[in-house]
């Protein structure tokens, strides 16, 4: 009897070791980083103001500073306190840049336009970026 | 009248000399050595009155019948003229019956097929358990590594990294599982049938052993002994029961 208990055991831990695929891939879009997040947004505008720098024979020098923030708080838990990057494209001129946190671990980053176009919106596009590749990309604009 | 009653003395004398000669012959005897094969279990019935087994006989001589007989051999029935004062050596060899020979063949037939049916299941059923364990172990690898690829998902910030998790290896992942699902369906299910079919054929076999072998020759060979007696002959009739079974 011993021996007939043991194939039926066998066949209990088989049928309890079936698992279940509940893994919807296209349901997976909760990641910032992803190209198909559907989330909310992610960036948001703090400010922008006109800095001028002073450069040894060459003068001074006024350029757009364009600030805004990361979200982190939209992040996944998972994600808390992993270094990343910003990919900024100037949509008026095409130039792009990756960009670091303005200071370490912070979620502030700066833009620094050459021009300073008062009145006129300046447009940024947007996307959280590491190892040279971009997430899904979003749009700011303001008007200094 | 002397001279007829000379003839008729001599008559009676020559008849009696015929007589008392042919008395003489009737009780002369001879010796038959059997060399009997199989030996040891062979019998035989002589002249369809006595059942033996000697292997030496002294008899009247003249005509004798004999019905030799073994288990598993087929009946003999034979006539040996013994002579007067001589030995007659005769060897016998008994032939394997025809009930006998298409019952061993039949049996060996059912004994290959038994084996195959009595080993068969349970060497695919141990091989079916050891595919269930190893489907079990793959199965469960391929739940964690899609589970890890998910945690991936949730935890990486490399948006390039991302979408090769989403485009290529999650799909294959998902993929992988089903597969190792329906291996570990296909060896649960042939496990089943396999131990299902043990149980089942060694039930079976208990009840269903090879009949053992009916000696028709044997019934034949014990079943009727005519016996004359002085108030008359009788047929001797036995029955054998096998009660080793």
């Amino acid at each position: 009897m011993k021996y007939n208990l043991l194939p039926m055991v066998l066949m209990v831990v088989a049928l309890l070791a079936c698992r279940k695929d509940d893994v919807v891939i296209d349901q997976l879009t909760n990641n910032p980083f992803d190209v198909d997040y559907t989330g909310a947004s992610v960036f948001e505008v703090v400010d922008t103001y006109m800095v001028t720098e002073n450069i040894p024979g060459v003068g001074a020098i006024s350029r757009q500073a364009i600030r805004f923030r990361v979200r982190s708080d939209r992040f996944l838990p998972e994600q808390s306190g992993l270094p990343y990057q910003v990919f900024v494209r100037e949509i008026a001129s095409g130039g792009a840049v990756y960009l670091d946190p303005s200071a370490p671990g912070s979620d502030v980053f700066i833009f620094l336009r050459n021009q300073v176009s008062p009145g006129i919106p300046v447009c940024l596009e947007l996307a959280l970026a590491n190892n040279f590749s971009s997430a899904r990309p979003e749009t700011i604009c303001v008007t200094l | 009248m002397s001279r007829i009653s000379g003839i008729v003395g001599l008559t009676l004398g020559c008849v009696l000399m015929v007589f008392s000669t042919m008395d003489l012959r009737a009780q002369s005897t001879g010796r038959i050595l059997f060399d009997l094969s199989p030996a040891g279990t062979t019998s035989y019935v002589l002249d369809g009155k006595y059942r033996m087994s000697d292997r030496q006989l002294e008899l009247m001589e003249g005509p004798h019948r004999f019905v030799f007989w073994a288990p598993e051999r087929r009946m003999l029935d034979t006539t040996i003229v013994v002579l007067g004062g001589g030995q007659v050596d005769v060897r016998i060899e008994l032939r394997y019956s025809e009930e006998y020979i298409a019952w061993r063949r039949s049996a060996e037939r059912a004994n290959v097929r038994n084996a195959w049916l009595r080993y068969a299941p349970p060497v695919i059923m141990a091989g079916s358990a050891v595919m269930v364990v190893l489907s079990v172990m793959k199965h469960e690898q391929a739940f964690k590594d899609l589970n890890a690829l998910t945690g991936e998902y949730r935890s990486s910030v490399d948006p390039a990294r991302i979408t090769a998790i989403k485009r290529e290896e999650l799909p294959d992942a998902k993929s992988t599982l089903a597969k190792t699902r329906t291996g570990l369906i296909a060896s649960g299910s042939v496990f089943a049938l396999s131990t299902a079919a043990t149980f089942y054929l060694r039930h079976r076999a208990r009840a269903d052993a090879t009949a053992p072998f009916e000696d028709k020759e044997r019934v034949r060979f014990e079943g009727l002994v005519y016996a004359p007696l002085p108030q008359g002959a009788v047929w001797g009739a036995s029955l054998s029961i096998p009660l080793a079974r």
